[in-house]
């Protein structure tokens, strides 16, 4: 992540201070930063999100098209990312900086939606084994303030939540092609269930405390973090991808308690998130007046 | 590679078939059946058939080759040196490097290659950070490269197996041996040290796994990686992918961990061999050169005492390593 | 064992520009080529360049006239230093005979070996091993407050330690603002009656620790830290308190000195420490400080 300087004083404070669960901004450690989201403000993709956390400014768009299904997967669509980390989000991402940062968040976003339990791809799906549905997703960090992972899967889902795919109606000409007729309507359109689309939780280890959400000065005193994706179904939280950063190495039952606190964390995040998007949906209704964006 | 032979296609006047030409979701379910499935819960935790060896080349000081079973893999570490890109650099550590490099007969499905390359090179560096002491090569870089000849399952902990014995054999301060396992499940079987098939299972085969109507449990299927390092039971990185819960998580990771500590054995032993392989050199060479010197000196005093003192002096410039006799 | 999380949609969001001043009182905003006097009499400051014998902003900004000096502060600037500014600083790299420094300044600024406060007091002389110590008494990533001695030709300041109560900072938070939302006082070394101390740079970097018991002798120079003590809990709290106040005032754009401090952290206290990270919590605080310190002004 992004490097913060941080001198031994300070960083004895910070150790101090997650030791007697009391963070520097009075957090105790398993607390987020209050976060601000908004959905559909990019008109031109075909669903957008925007969430601020704290110093984190992420925006994520989704645009689909029409591509063949690989052969062994006859029935299943298709997911891309693609993460940019503007060189406006620090001055290390110039140039070639942000890339390698971008390689791990795109490598675990993919990991993440790897199973078909924790996305359902089949609703992707337009004509078995001839046509589906591929959705790129980009995401674009605008500011970075610690605590990637958790804000760019946030507002992946989001976006996914806010996605609309365009009704397809298929119909049979002679030689066994199918031709498409994309509807043109667009509020005739198809959304995609998200329930069990999963969320990634960074749990740092600083000392001998796991926490949550880091500020960009804790993530500097930690050794070692566990990134966990997790995804709900039917109420239970599974796991869909975890791997571990930061250059250190952590013992078996530090790792135990890891991942309990991200499973739990992740479990709230999930049904929170759920909440405020259904709750921007019911208020905002189907059709847009005008969105909030980057000004105000 | 579960691909349909061409002898079963082979239509001579060109007409095209709908199907067939690729390999299908039926080939996967054949495979499946065909396999020796192991128990649930494996009672035995040994690694595949190993060879490892420690110094294989004479260009490089730190070098390791590595056969798990088929998978071969080659690993190469360089002593640091200067760090190129100076925004990379860090206050108080150094830079790792891994580059991953496929050789061109190492797998089938070429198209994903540099893909994977990527990963596996990402991987790596993550799981070598906490095994290196990086307090002392402060502004350098280490670069480690990876070539891999076979490809047949369980890449990235031979990778990590094979680099971590490099490190020792280059002399680069590591706090710990480090060792790493795969162990994967599907459909409620426990594969410890997957084969390149039944990795590609697990990947490529969804079609008919999802029957289970919701309210039921998910099918839970999923890849756990592990590289501890085994003093002080510390695990220096832990990959998963798949779905899984998280019981059967810990599960798949305590395999990994009785995996790795049985590998841990056999790597002190191959250490141990090389040191003592490379002191046996070393004396030898010893021994060799105080003959020489020995020798040398037997000369000078039988010349002197035939007085020809002259004769020495004059001839003092003469390579003293070349063998008269 | 539950988390704290929120999430707020954007439609929620807390209008900011509620909280600016009435019509009447706002100054006059002087956008980048306009004249602001005719040049005979007048100095020109930071901000403004001459042309045509007038004198033009060259910044976006509020015009500042101090007897026959006029210039022109842009609210989001980086720090323009003047001789004689408090500043806290971040130690970048250590160099032959000084440390380079980062201020929130165009350019690096220095801090010369000769400038600082050595133990074993003032008048020792720089010995050769001096300099190859330097990194004992100031590594990289270590903060320091100091005072402008010198600016250079090209604006890199030159900062100095000499004093007793500049030097190296030990256990605290450090909180970054604009510059400009720092006001100019007389001191800049406070220690409120909440029970914090508080320096605030001029540069925009304003330093929250806990107070020190009184003085210790005058050899140390500044230079002794203590790792080992821990801060206690309810110190903690109003570190904690103190530095959400103040990135409530920053974000409402107040200005920062002792007095809006204090207002700001009584006004916070109907609030937990982390509750002050909301909107609507700053907001709040945001509209009582400026009423109260606008009913103060009175």
């Amino acid at each position: 992540m992004a490097y913060v300087a941080l001198s031994e004083a300070e960083k004895t404070f910070i150790l101090h201070g997650v030791e007697e669960d009391f963070r520097c901004d009075g957090r105790s450690r398993r607390d987020y930063r209050p976060m601000e989201l908004e959905t559909g403000v990019v008109s031109n993709a075909s669903g957008s999100a925007r969430l601020r956390l704290a110093n984190t400014d992420i925006l994520v768009g989704v645009k689909t098209e029409i591509d063949v299904p690989s052969p062994l997967a006859p029935e299943y669509g298709k997911l891309e990312f693609f993460v940019d980390c503007s060189a406006n989000a620090t001055p290390d991402f110039e140039g070639r900086g942000g890339s390698d940062l971008a390689q791990e968040l795109i490598l675990s976003l993919q990991n993440a939606y790897e199973s078909p339990q924790a996305f359902d791809y089949r609703s992707l799906c337009l004509i078995p084994g001839q046509q589906c549905w591929k959705l790129y997703i980009d995401i674009l960090v605008l500011e970075c303030g610690g605590n990637l992972h958790d804000a760019v899967s946030l507002a992946a889902k989001a976006a996914l939540f806010n996605t609309k795919l365009p009704r397809v109606t298929a119909t049979l000409l002679d030689a066994g092609i199918t031709d498409l007729i994309i509807s043109d309507n667009p509020y005739d359109c198809t959304r995609i269930g998200i329930e069990t689309a999963p969320l990634l939780v960074t749990v740092c280890k600083i000392g001998d405390y796991c926490l949550v959400d880091p500020t960009a000065e804790e993530e500097g005193c930690s050794t070692v973090s566990i990134v966990v994706s997790v995804s709900m179904r039917n109420g239970e939280p599974y796991l869909s991808g975890t791997h571990m950063t930061g250059g250190g190495s952590m013992h078996r039952d530090t790792m135990q308690n890891c991942l309990q606190l991200g499973l739990s964390i992740g479990e709230q995040l999930n049904t929170l998130l759920t909440k405020m998007l259904k709750q921007e949906q019911d208020r905002v209704g189907p059709k847009r007046p005008k969105t909030v964006g980057f000004l105000k | 590679m579960l691909r349909v032979t061409q002898t079963k296609n082979s239509l001579l006047d060109g007409a095209t078939i709908a199907d067939n030409l690729y390999t299908t979701p039926q080939d996967c379910e054949e495979f499946f059946e065909s396999l020796e499935k192991p128990s649930k819960d494996p009672k035995k935790f040994t690694p595949r058939k190993t060879f490892i060896r420690a110094g294989v080349l004479t260009t490089v000081r730190g070098s390791a080759y590595m056969e798990y079973g088929n998978t071969k893999v080659l690993a190469i570490v360089a002593p640091p040196h200067e760090l190129m890109r100076a925004s990379a650099r860090r206050m108080n550590m150094g830079v790792i490097n891994c580059y991953v490099n496929f050789a061109a007969f190492a797998t089938g499905e070429l198209e994903s290659v540099p893909e994977r390359e990527r990963h596996l090179g990402s991987m790596l560096t993550k799981a070598l950070e906490p095994v290196v002491c990086r307090t002392e090569f402060l502004n350098f870089q280490l670069d480690i490269r990876v070539l891999i000849l076979d490809d047949d399952g369980c890449l990235l902990s031979t990778a990590i197996n094979c680099c971590g014995v490099a490190l020792v054999e280059c002399g680069i301060s590591t706090y710990d041996l480090i060792t790493a396992s795969t162990a994967c499940i599907y459909r409620n079987h426990v594969f410890l040290n997957p084969s390149s098939k039944v990795e590609e299972l697990l990947w490529k085969h969804r079609g008919v796994q999802i029957e289970a109507a919701s309210g039921s449990a998910p099918e839970e299927h999923g890849l756990v990686i592990t590289a501890s390092m085994d003093t002080f039971d510390q695990i220096a990185q832990c990959q998963q992918c798949g779905y899984l819960s998280p019981e059967t998580y810990v599960k798949l990771l305590d395999y990994t961990l009785a995996v790795n500590k049985s590998l841990r054995q056999l790597i002190r032993q191959v250490l141990t061999t090389r040191v003592r392989e490379q002191h046996e050199l070393d004396l030898r060479e010893k021994t060799e050169s105080a003959l020489e010197d020995k020798r040398l000196k037997e000369i000078i005093e039988r010349l002197q005492q035939k007085g020809l003192d002259e004769f020495i002096q004059s001839n003092i410039k003469e390579d003293p390593y070349v063998k008269r006799m | 064992m539950t988390a704290n999380a929120t999430i707020e949609l954007a439609l929620d969001r807390v209008d900011w520009r509620d909280l600016a001043a009435h019509p009447e009182n706002l100054p006059r905003v002087y956008t980048p080529g306009e004249v602001l006097m005719p040049e005979a009499g007048f100095m020109r400051g930071h901000g403004t360049f001459v042309e045509d014998e007038t004198i033009k902003a060259s910044v976006a900004g509020v015009i500042e006239k101090v007897n026959k000096l006029i210039s022109v502060r842009p609210l989001k600037s980086r720090y323009v230093g003047e001789i004689g500014d408090v500043v806290v600083a971040r130690v970048i790299e250590v160099q032959q005979k000084r440390w380079r420094v980062d201020t929130n300044s165009r350019l690096d600024s220095i801090l010369l070996l000769s400038s600082v406060n050595l133990p074993g007091g003032e008048l020792r002389r720089r010995s050769a091993e001096d300099e190859q110590m330097m990194r004992r008494y100031l590594d990289e990533g270590d903060l320091i407050s100091a005072e402008v001695q010198n600016i250079f030709e090209e604006g890199t300041l030159s900062l100095y330690t000499r004093s007793l109560k500049y030097g190296k900072l030990s256990q605290g938070l450090l909180v970054k603002v604009f510059p400009a939302l720092v006001k100019r006082r007389k001191m800049h070394f406070h220690n409120l009656p909440c029970g914090a101390s508080v320096i605030l740079g001029n540069n925009g970097y304003i330093w929250i620790a806990p107070t020190k018991a009184q003085e210790q002798d005058g050899g140390e120079g500044g230079f002794a830290q203590n790792l080992n003590e821990h801060v206690p809990r309810n110190d903690r709290e109003v570190i904690a308190r103190l530095r959400n106040c103040v990135l409530a005032l920053a974000k409402c754009k107040l200005m920062i000195y002792d007095t809006s401090i204090q207002y700001a952290y009584e006004e916070s206290l109907k609030y937990e420490a982390h509750e002050l990270l909301q909107q609507n919590a700053i907001y709040d605080i945001g509209e009582q400080t400026q009423s109260r310190l606008r009913d103060s002004d009175e």
